[in-house]
């Protein structure tokens, strides 16, 4: 397609973290350093799980589409827990407000993760001839993927808090959980009823919000209470 | 902004070595390895015709195609690349399309034509031969996929919008297609040689003083895409029964009790759609040679005292039951072309309607008619032996020249006959059963005559691929390897300086097809995603009043007060 859909594609994916850092607090509390210091926090975390499958699940069979794995790729998301590690991390080290800990976060380790998994398939696959739609679709992911992760900071830093109401905490558990799994989740439903990408999109923006929506609730009623 | 960047580069650059080491490696192995793109349907597309003979060019000059795809039912042509369905394409038809200026054109053959569209198609194919041709022209087979586009585009370009709304959003929601051919231009071969193979069965007695019959057929094909023709009739046919001919004189030649006292010279000639290139080649070789002293190729110069030269062409014509000898004047009385003649008439006339067609060399024309034309004209007594009534039957040029056209019976039928009467002539018997045709050593072998033609029709034999090391030249060469004597390939180029004939490659490439959307759409596209970011905005800048309607929800368990 034409360079206009490479900047649409581009635009679509990476103007929503523009927006959120120029428009919140982040920008007026000038942590630019911080939020790369986050996505290099993130770059390491993959480094180590990258060794971890290399080193440990080095036999596993890559699943076919249309038949997934789900002992394997169960194994493989496992590893994942790994990112509740480096974002608990970036939390840990951060000082300030909590919004200011959970968007810096959020927005660094979504960044990196959104800026080194699609920007090669932009630059590749949008300016090449044929048109496809998953160019759009994935630069929409990218915009769920800044939900999911600030989300899921949101969590973490719930977690660590020794002010949380006890009951509460097999929940916030259950959610870090969900988030970590989502993929393979919402992977199982697409496959077994053989969805097309959109819907594919579309229950995961539907998981994400609902995730975040819960998330928010902890937080204010955390943030309020302190 | 500025600022912060500046202090991050300055930050980078304080701890420079350590932060550069750490990084970079970090960033590459994070990467995520680049997605392929989306292969776009991709299919084998055959050229059209180019070559340049005797000074004049033929076919498509051009090879290149990078354009979008229109049907014939799309309102316009200029500048796209035209698809046509062979079944719905006449001379006229190809002739308004080309009218409308298209930067080429794409004939689907499809599978199932009538007879009457075949007709049509053959009529066409020479018709487009004969006019030099700007733009690419090529042919592909027809699948699924390949209807698939075809159906899409003529969906998207044939409806013409009603309202200025429509308008918008067909430019908004119509699919393309790009089609892109993949490689470089068409190059002309210099050094692209033509094969002939030869092979004689020496007489009995004194080679030099024995009459000598030559046997010719060429072995290429010919169609309006080279990498398309079969020529399973024009002359597949005749090298089939050359090739049994071969078999049958070599058993009698091998026999001392049998051998006769003539020369066979067997010639498979290159280049024989080509004005018989390869026969001009070799005929040209063998009289120098036969006038030079120091023979170095012996068979060939036996050409010079040939009392007959036998040509074989289109034997296996299906639906006709005749046996046409093609004589550029007609035989004297006496002449070996006339009790040929006679033997075929008395072997054959039975069964099959043999006659005499006499038609004049026209020199002022720029090709010649038939193969024995060559020989003619340098005055050695030359005949044709084909089924076909007379040279412009369009389906000798035709890529309809297919296995499925030919009928084996007939082939068989008309080898008989001319073995036989060959024979005959060549023990000069009126003996009416001398040998046992039907069956033995000496009958026909159907079984083996279908093996070859099998294997010739398999393959498209154009001579721009017929090269030395051809599977289809070395395996004739073999067969006649096995049967007669001093066998051996004689290839040549076009002169250097002035060259009789030029081919060009790029005649079979591949074809993507790439699905692309409008201007219009991309234009859409950016509206749309500067609304999305729009309300984005509103919504981090107004975050606040989202955090008091989420409090609204918020039915939790307050924290426990410490």
């Amino acid at each position: 397609m034409t360079f206009v859909h490479f900047v649409n594609c581009m635009a679509l994916a990476y103007a929503p973290y523009v927006v959120t850092y120029k428009s919140s607090i982040l920008s007026e509390y000038n942590t630019l350093m911080k939020i790369a210091f986050a996505g290099i926090i993130y770059m390491l975390t993959q480094l180590g799980k990258m060794l971890t499958l290399a080193t440990f699940f080095p036999t596993l069979e890559p699943s076919q589409p249309g038949n997934i794995n789900v002992i394997s790729e169960m194994l493989k998301t496992t590893v994942d827990l790994a990112d509740l590690a480096g974002i608990y991390f970036i939390i840990n080290r951060t000082i300030g407000k909590p919004e200011l800990k959970v968007l810096i976060s959020g927005v660094g380790w979504s960044g990196a993760q959104v800026l080194f998994s699609h920007i090669l398939s932009f630059w590749f696959g949008a300016r090449g001839l044929e048109f496809s739609w998953k160019y759009i679709q994935m630069a929409i992911d990218a915009n769920i993927t800044l939900v999911h992760v600030i989300a899921i900071s949101a969590l973490v830093w719930i977690w660590t808090r020794n002010d949380l109401n006890r009951s509460l905490l097999p929940m916030v558990t259950t959610l870090l959980l969900l988030s970590v799994y989502r993929d393979l989740i919402v992977e199982i439903i697409v496959q077994s009823f053989a969805l097309n990408p959109w819907i594919l999109l579309l229950i995961k923006g539907v998981f994400t919000f609902s995730v975040a929506f819960l998330s928010l609730q902890f937080y204010l009623g955390l943030v309020e209470a302190s | 902004m500025l600022e912060e960047a500046s202090q991050a580069i300055e930050a980078f650059r304080a701890g420079f070595p350590m932060a550069f080491l750490a990084v970079v490696p970090v960033i590459f192995m994070v990467m995520s390895p680049i997605a392929v793109v989306d292969a776009a349907h991709e299919f084998t597309v055959y050229r059209m015709q180019q070559y340049d003979l005797q000074g004049n060019s033929y076919g498509c000059r051009s090879s290149l195609v990078n354009a979008e795809a229109r049907t014939i039912h799309s309102s316009s042509y200029a500048r796209k690349c035209v698809l046509i369905r062979s079944s719905e394409l006449t001379h006229t038809k190809y002739l308004e399309v080309v009218d409308g200026g298209p930067s080429a054109i794409v004939v689907l053959l499809c599978g199932n034509m009538s007879n009457g569209q075949i007709q049509n198609f053959i009529e066409m194919e020479n018709e487009l031969l004969s006019t030099d041709s700007s733009i690419p022209v090529y042919f592909a087979n027809e699948d699924q996929e390949l209807n698939n586009v075809y159906d899409r585009v003529t969906h998207s370009t044939k409806v013409e919008s009603s309202s200025a709304l429509q308008a918008m959003v067909d430019a908004a929601t119509s699919v393309g297609y790009q089609l892109v051919t993949v490689g470089a231009a068409s190059k002309s071969m210099p050094d692209h040689s033509i094969v002939n193979i030869e092979g004689f069965l020496p007489g009995l007695g004194i080679e030099d003083q024995l009459p000598t019959v030559a046997v010719v057929a060429h072995s290429d094909s010919f169609g309006v895409a080279p990498y398309l023709s079969y020529g399973a009739n024009s002359d597949a046919s005749g090298v089939v029964v050359l090739l049994e001919l071969a078999r049958v004189l070599g058993k009698l030649y091998r026999n001392s009790r049998t051998h006769p006292k003539h020369n066979v010279l067997f010639l498979l000639s290159g280049g024989g759609k080509f004005n018989y290139q390869g026969t001009r080649r070799w005929i040209e070789e063998a009289l120098d040679n036969s006038a030079s002293s120091s023979i170095d190729n012996p068979s060939s110069a036996l050409l010079s005292s040939a009392s007959l030269v036998l040509c074989l062409e289109g034997l296996a014509l299906d639906g006709t039951n005749s046996l046409r000898m093609h004589v550029s004047k007609p035989p004297a009385k006496g002449t070996v072309a006339d009790a040929l003649y006679k033997n075929i008439e008395k072997f054959g006339g039975g069964d099959v309607d043999v006659s005499l067609v006499h038609k004049k060399i026209r020199l002022s024309s720029d090709s010649l008619a038939w193969e024995h034309e060559r020989f003619s004209i340098r005055r050695l007594p030359a005949v044709t032996l084909s089924s076909f009534e007379n040279h412009d039957h369009p389906i000798r040029r035709s890529i309809m020249d297919r296995k499925d056209k030919i009928s084996m019976e007939t082939l068989v039928k008309n080898t008989a006959i001319i073995t036989e009467s060959l024979v005959s002539y060549l023990y000069n018997t009126t003996d009416d059963n001398m040998l046992n045709f039907v069956s033995g050593d000496y009958g026909i072998q159907k079984e083996r005559m279908q093996t070859w033609m099998d294997f010739l029709v398999a393959s498209p034999r154009p001579a721009q691929a017929l090269h030395v090391d051809h599977p289809v030249v070395t395996a004739l060469e073999a067969e006649l390897n096995k049967h007669t004597k001093g066998v051996h390939k004689q290839a040549f180029k076009a002169d250097k300086r002035d060259p009789d004939f030029m081919f060009y490659d790029g005649l079979v490439l591949q074809m993507s097809a790439s699905i692309v959307r409008s201007a219009a759409f991309d234009l859409y596209m950016t509206g749309a995603v500067a609304a999305y970011l729009a309300v984005i905005y509103f919504l981090v800048l107004k975050f606040n009043g989202v955090l008091s309607i989420a409090k609204k929800f918020n039915s939790l368990p307050k924290v426990k007060v410490q």
